[in-house]
């Protein structure tokens, strides 16, 4: 049966919003990455040495993710506007993480995400890399009659596999309002999903490797084109990045800061689906939680962020945020975390990130720094990044978030003069697209 | 070569230096065709419209689940978790009002954040999606011709609502339909359906071939279905397919009635050119080239006919997709007909039609030509026919076919497709054609000497000039036969049709006023309206009872059907139900009442061989229910399956208090007018419509006729081509019989006198036709009306003869026959005498 | 004069070419005569014939019939004057053949609107002696019968002129004297006055005077010309 295909025009210029709707304020992003936006600022310079010493976080993710989401999902909930709390979803200093509530929805702040990335292989040693993101957005919404369909919260996901074998990456996109049960963050039923994407929770009893605050976590993704059933078991509790339970994402910054967790090792073993075949893989995984409403993202376009799992036990988190020049500046920061759990900040410009070979995207024409040469003098430690295979960007066509690259990487090098290698995650934004939003004021590159 | 060439200058080319016979065989191959491509063509398209609506809407859908008053909308949540490979798409289907444009469009909600298909076909972009859903907006299909940017107000139900259009959204491949697409929170809310889904499509991966209904079964409610996709489409086309294969037959009436058009104009080159073809066989033409020769005569008539019905076809087209989507719209599905598209199917149909009709009848008069003797050549050339009415044993020949065709009539249907029925009129033409010499014959001979009295020696030349050329002269009546059968089968069916319905409608709208929301057409399940306003209504003044109705679309095994919701007691006191199987009426009613009962259409019935006392199981809200059948009931609502229980009793498993309609009996000796005003205020700002039961009654017969209108216009064009024939044949005669016309005229015949006679010809055919028609017609009817429609739609129709219709129609018929003759007979009175007989 | 010729010429039009039939033909015929036109097929006598006989106009010099001028009358008017005068006799096909013998007989009388023709045709078939095949169809007839019932027919309405065209000419010999007998027998007991157009200098001989008609032009009377 030949297959319709609809065009559809969509009306130019900005769409009329019902009454009561909030229209954007200075403190957020602007809405949609379409029509008319609020004129860029001069462009100035990047606030070169500023409080170069402020607090590590990957902010250029956070701040970065912000953005686009916001961009993608709409504007965020105004604070005081219908089913919120004024002054409701802001970070505080202190914060009293307790889980296993707080591995679930935080619905009063703006956004909300849950990622999963790692390295799996077979028992021949066929590698395949992962990623399995949740994202959740909350919406100012105005509807007389409550509906289960109504937008008040916007879910979306991603997920990728790496095979690194046929050097194939297979991408996949969804989006979902809550709408009757199609996804959210349930804390009762330890769930988190998106259609039949989804991570459960088994109860602390029953997972060996912790109790309750080593929770095992079932991920779940089926498309057409490949599946992922995972059960990760923690290798180390979680880690909350940054000081007193608040993570700042730009050096001299106080607003731009996100609650932020991870389990920086988890132990995977499951089965994944490509290409019609299915194989029982194992290896390590990395989870990140983070919540926080928006702020204004100033003069970058982009970031750099790795994590990274050492052979000897030790796992480190890096990124740095990208001026319009290329240049992250101080802000550089991330967490080291050691075999026996414990976690040390890297400080404001503690880490130093140089681009090494670059890869042209044919899809998008944007050239990403595939390869990295990382160090971070206050651990003594240099390493050598490079990605399992060049293609892992992830490109939805007529997807909700501009193109990125996200891929698995092996990395060598010398911790305390002793080699050591690794593997993990390398993720690369604002390349293909200048992250033009409300609060960005950058002359970054264009297009293509 | 040299001999055909011979052929080609002596038979071919006088025939078509006849530039005026020529013409009007043409003209008739070429309407035979042209009728064919339009029925074809507007048919396709009035097909078209539901499926392009839907199927672009459905993607690549697999399955499709549906459940009598809706999916709980929970259930969507589970299937989307499902661990499988599949993709859902969730549907609000339903119908708007356009108040501006007076024009009732369908209405589709879909998931424009979530719906990974509407991405796959195009869809919406995502970035920004949202925030176009704060607003209340809609797409627009780009037929509707609705720009983007105002605000268009619509009526959905007894909701109103200003909504702005974003868009248009528009299949590359046209056929867009006319719908307006909206986020499926706005769809709930306008047509109000909160927190239940009409339909949920179900997308396999590509290429996958495994059954999914069992997975997808285990997270249904029982009461829901699974349905291959497109079943719904499916079940329109199966029941449109009835109604277009009648259709198509009727439209194949005009080129069987150009075929023996075709006949006659080869024949008549034969007679006349009988020396010719016997000097061609003398210097050595072979019987088969000869034979050919006529065959090509006939293949060319046939492509040039067909080609020129192809371009006339595509123009008729236009006119038939109204009159097709206004019978499709009124009798089944609402549908907005598509675009006209000229396929090779449909050409290769009319083509081979026309060509194939036409080598069929030449095949006859090639082979008489084959068989002139090449002594013929010598002969003195024959004036006329060989009258092969070896009339006995024709007689038998056409006793054998009306047996034959009454053997049809007693074959079962083929998949719902009355073949038999449709051969037997066939056969019955057939049969028509052979006794048509005979009874021609001896119809001349009475009408010879009961016309002579009033009208002098003229008529008897007349009528024995039309005697003497028997031949030709009963083949041309035959052919107006069937024309006229044409005319009074689907006169007297479609009478009897509108006489029962009215009759059916008299007895069955008993309230004085009928209450639905505004827009709701003769469709059907679809828009619904508040139940208070039936306690409003109730309360106005003058008012004695209200009864509320609803209906549902339901499934019975593998067809769609319709459950009503109504109120027995009242149903019992007003509804003038008559039934025709099952115990006393008013046992039938208590059944009712008592909740566990339904009575069933006599469409129902038949179809499903479902009788008074059975029982049926239908999906029902959360669950199977099983109900007994109390009662079958005559209905002629329209071509749907109905079943009706009790409102109160079945409210149990479909809790949806909405109502499709209400009927509103005033009491005695309240005023009328009052009562309307009454009515209307109290209804007033509900988005509902208070119509008078004689309202309703006459555009119920209006919508009737519309549904009839194409039948009209195929009879008129069939008609049409047979006159052509009938001035075809005049003109044979005229030319044939031009010496004898000189002759009269030398022996002092007036040129009023030679008019008249081919007047009177011109008339005696036209009866002649008219009356072996009536009989044509009065024995088809009886095929359509107890074969055809009892086994293609399953109606049982009382038969009422339309006696003014059929005396206008054959009076009609007489009257046109002899204005085909004004042109003859001008010619055979402007033949110069003189000049005739020198010529000879 | 039952018909008097004046300067008649006849043209007719074939393709783009005026084909001369006729070129300047007087003649007059006396009540009772029988005047023969002799001449080859092609000469003009049929068309003389249909000029005589008001079926036809000349295209100039004119016709008398009965002292009334052709040219002058409208075809209603023309068509009366065949009714009531004028009788044709043509050399074959010349019966109806849906019509049988009587009914051919009676046809004149009927064009004219006379009731109750039946007596006065089969009056007539006795006449020319066939009375027993009144009730026959033409087919049904032998050639010379069927000039008998011609010339019955052309005779019923008593018309002051009978035309015939080679009315032998498909006969054999026998019946040909036989029909040139009936002429003469009907011209003598009707007083009706002949023209006759024939090739056969036979059935010319019976005639009261012969003219010779020759690429549309009279010769001497009396004298063959080139036969």
């Amino acid at each position: 049966m030949p297959r319709w295909r609809w065009r559809w025009r969509w009306r130019r210029g900005r769409p009329a919003r019902p009454p009561g709707a909030r229209t954007g304020s200075a403190s957020a992003p602007a809405p949609a990455g379409r029509g008319p936006r609020p004129a860029a600022k001069a462009r100035r310079p990047p606030p070169g040495g500023a409080s170069p010493r402020l607090a590590l976080a990957f902010a250029a993710a956070a701040a970065g993710w912000i953005c686009v989401l916001a961009a993608a999902l709409g504007p965020p909930l105004e604070a005081g506007a219908a089913g919120r709390e004024a002054g409701a979803g802001q970070v505080v200093p202190g914060y009293a993480f307790e889980f296993p509530r707080d591995h679930f929805a935080h619905p009063s702040f703006d956004s909300e995400w849950w990622y999963y990335t790692g390295n799996l292989s077979t028992a021949a040693g066929r590698h395949f890399g992962f990623e399995l993101t949740f994202f959740r957005r909350a919406r100012a919404i105005d509807a007389p009659e409550p509906s289960a369909w109504d937008l008040d919260q916007v879910w979306l996901a991603h997920f990728t596999i790496t095979d690194t074998l046929e050097e194939r990456f297979v991408v996949d996109e969804r989006v979902n309002r809550s709408g009757p049960g199609l996804a959210g963050a349930d804390a009762g039923k330890r769930r988190i999903w998106n259609g039949n994407w989804s991570i459960e929770w088994r109860p602390g009893a029953e997972g060996r490797a912790g109790g309750e605050g080593r929770p095992i976590q079932m991920l779940t993704a089926i498309t057409p084109d490949a599946a992922l059933r995972l059960t990760l078991k923690p290798r180390k509790p979680v880690v909350v990045h940054g000081r007193d339970g608040v993570s700042r994402k730009v050096a001299g910054d106080p607003r731009a800061v996100s609650h932020y967790f991870s389990f920086t090792r988890l132990e995977a073993a499951g089965t994944i689906a490509v290409a019609g075949e299915e194989l029982a893989v194992s290896g390590l995984a990395w989870m990140d939680h983070e919540f926080f409403s928006d702020y204004p993202m100033k003069d970058k376009v982009g970031w750099d962020w790795m994590s990274i799992q050492l052979e000897d036990g030790a796992d480190l988190m890096l990124f740095g945020l990208r001026d319009a020049a290329g240049r992250h500046g101080p802000d550089t920061t991330g967490t080291l975390v050691d075999a026996d759990g414990r976690a040390r900040p890297v400080g404001w410009g503690g880490a130093v990130l140089r681009p090494g070979r670059r890869w042209r995207s044919e899809a998008t024409g944007a050239e990403y720094p595939v390869a990295w040469r990382v160090m971070v003098p206050a651990f003594d430690l240099r390493l050598d990044v490079r990605p399992r295979i060049d293609g892992q960007e992830v490109f939805a066509e007529g997807g909700l978030l501009p193109p990125y690259w996200e891929g698995a990487i092996l990395v060598s090098g010398e911790r305390r003069g002793r080699r050591v290698a690794g593997v993990g995650y390398l993720e690369m934004t604002g390349y293909a697209e200048r992250l033009d939003i409300g609060g960005i004021e950058t002359g970054g590159r264009d297009p293509p | 070569m040299a001999r055909a060439v011979l052929l080609f200058r002596l038979i071919v080319r006088p025939m078509l230096r006849d530039r005026a016979r020529a013409a009007l065989t043409l003209a008739a191959v070429a309407l035979g065709v042209a009728v064919i491509v339009a029925v074809d063509l507007a048919g396709e398209a009035s097909m078209g419209s539901f499926r392009s609506s839907l199927e672009s809407l459905q993607g690549s859908a697999s399955y499709e689940i549906t459940q009598v008053g809706g999916i709980a909308e929970a259930v969507y949540g589970d299937l989307v978790r499902l661990e499988e490979p599949l993709a859902f798409s969730p549907r609000i289907e339903g119908f708007a009002l356009l108040p501006g444009a007076g024009e009732e469009v369908a209405l589709f909600g879909v998931d424009l954040i979530g719906d990974p298909t509407l991405r796959e076909m195009g869809g919406p972009p995502r970035r920004g999606a949202s925030e176009l859903l704060d607003a209340p907006s809609v797409w627009v299909t780009a037929s509707l011709g609705i720009s983007p940017g105002g605000a268009l107000p619509v009526v959905a139900g007894d909701r109103r609502m200003d909504l702005e259009v974003q868009g248009i959204i528009e299949p590359s491949g046209g056929r867009a339909g006319r719908f307006l697409l909206v986020d499926i929170a706005l769809a709930q809310r306008l047509l109000a359906r909160t927190g239940r889904l009409d339909r949920i499509y179900v997308h396999a991966p590509p290429g996958d071939g495994r059954d999914w209904s069992a997975r997808l079964a285990s997270v249904l409610p029982p009461a829901a279905t699974i349905l291959p996709a497109g079943t719904r489409t499916e079940d329109n086309r199966r029941m449109l397919r009835a109604f277009r294969w009648n259709l198509r037959m009727m439209s194949y009436t005009t080129i069987l009635v150009g075929a023996f058009l075709i006949y006659n104009t080869i024949a008549a080159y034969v007679v006349r050119r009988r020396q010719q073809i016997g000097i061609v066989r003398a210097v050595g033409a072979s019987r088969a080239m000869v034979r050919a020769a006529f065959l090509i005569e006939g293949a060319v008539f046939g492509a040039v006919g067909a080609v020129a019905g192809l371009v006339l076809g595509r123009v008729l087209a236009v006119g038939a997709v109204t009159a097709v989507g206004g019978t499709v719209s009124s009798l089944y599905v609402s549908s907005t007909p598509g675009e006209i598209a000229l396929g090779p199917g449909t050409v290769a149909t009319g083509v081979l039609t026309g060509i194939g009709m036409s080598l069929l009848s030449a095949w006859w008069p090639a082979r008489e030509a084959a068989g002139v003797a090449p002594t013929e050549a010598m002969a003195r050339a024959r004036l006329d026919y060989r009258v092969r009415a070896a009339s006995r044993r024709s007689a038998v020949a056409g006793l054998a076919l009306v047996v034959l065709a009454v053997g049809c009539c007693l074959v079962p249907p083929v998949d719902r497709i009355p073949v038999g029925g449709y051969l037997a009129p066939v056969l019955l033409a057939a049969a028509c054609a052979a006794v048509s010499p005979r009874l021609s014959a001896a119809a001349l001979g009475v009408a010879g000497r009961l016309l002579a009295p009033p009208l002098g020696i003229v008529a008897s030349i007349a009528a024995r000039g039309l005697a003497a050329s028997l031949g030709r002269t009963s083949v041309i009546v035959t052919a107006m036969a069937v024309a006229t059968g044409l005319v009074v089968s689907m006169g007297v069916t479609v009478g009897s049709f509108r006489e029962t319905v009215d009759d059916w409608l008299r007895s069955r709208l008993q309230a004085d006023f009928y209450v639905s929301p505004i827009g709701e057409g003769g469709r059907g399940a679809g828009s619904t309206m508040a139940e208070e306003v039936a306690a409003r209504l109730a309360a106005a003044p003058g008012v004695k009872d209200v009864g509320r109705f609803r209906t549902y679309p339901v499934r019975y095994g593998d067809t769609p059907a319709t459950l009503g919701l109504a109120d027995v007691a009242l149903y019992e006191r007003y509804s003038g139900i008559e039934f025709l199987e099952g115990p006393a009426p008013a046992e039938i009613w208590r059944e009712l009442e008592a909740g566990a009962s339904v009575i069933a259409s006599e469409l129902f019935s038949y179809r499903h061989d479902v009788h008074a006392g059975d029982t049926v199981r239908l999906a029902l809200g959360a669950g199977i229910v099983e109900l007994g059948v109390a009662g079958v009931f005559y209905d002629y609502s329209g071509e749907r399956d109905l079943l009706i229980g009790d409102r109160a009793a079945l409210l149990v498993h479909l809790p949806d208090p909405r109502l499709s309609s209400a009927g509103v009996y005033l009491a005695p000796g309240a005023d009328f007018e009052e009562s309307h005003a009454a009515l209307a205020r109290a209804a007033s700002g509900r988005g509902v419509e208070v119509t008078p039961t004689r309202t309703l009654r006459e555009q119920a017969i209006r919508i009737f006729d519309r549904t009839f209108a194409i039948t009209y216009a195929l009879e008129a064009i069939a008609m049409f081509v047979a006159i052509l024939g009938m001035a075809e044949a005049l003109l044979n005669l005229v030319f044939d019989r031009r010496r004898e016309l000189a002759l009269l005229r030398m022996h002092g015949a007036s040129t009023g006198q030679v008019r008249r006679l081919v007047l009177v010809q011109a008339g005696l055919l036209g009866l002649m036709a008219s009356l072996m028609g009536l009989g044509l017609g009065a024995a088809s009817s009886q095929v359509l009306l107890r074969v055809i429609h009892k086994q293609s739609f399953g109606w049982s129709l009382p038969l009422h003869w339309p006696w003014e219709f059929l005396a206008a129609a054959l009076g009609a018929i007489v009257v046109a026959s002899v204005a085909a003759g004004l042109y003859p007979a001008r010619i055979g009175a402007r033949l110069a005498p003189a000049a005739v007989l020198r010529a000879e | 004069m039952v018909l008097r010729l004046r300067n008649v010429e006849k043209h007719y039009a074939v393709a783009d070419q005026r084909i001369p039939a006729l070129k300047g033909v007087t003649l007059e015929l006396g009540r009772g005569e029988w005047l023969a036109l002799v001449g080859r097929s092609g000469c003009g006598k049929t068309t003389l014939l249909n000029l005589a006989g008001a079926a036809d106009l000349p295209t100039s010099g004119h016709v008398e019939i009965e002292g009334v001028r052709t040219t002058s009358l409208d075809d209603d008017a023309l068509t009366e004057l065949r009714r009531r005068r004028i009788g044709f006799v043509f050399q074959f096909l010349q019966l109806l053949p849906t019509l049988t013998a009587v009914e051919n007989v009676e046809l004149p009388l009927q064009l004219a609107g006379v009731r109750k023709p039946r007596a006065r045709a089969v009056e007539m078939l006795e006449m020319v002696g066939i009375a027993e095949l009144a009730d026959r169809h033409p087919h049904q007839l032998s050639g010379g019968e069927m000039q008998r019932v011609a010339i019955a027919r052309a005779l019923v309405h008593e018309p002051s002129l009978l035309l015939a065209d080679e009315p032998t000419g498909s006969l054999d010999d026998e019946a040909a004297e036989s029909v040139i007998d009936l002429l003469l027998d009907m011209k003598k007991r009707l007083g009706t006055s002949i023209l006759m157009a024939t090739h056969s200098p036979e059935a010319a001989a019976a005639s009261d005077r012969r003219l010779f008609l020759r690429d549309g032009k009279l010769a001497a009377e009396g004298s063959p010309g080139g036969t």
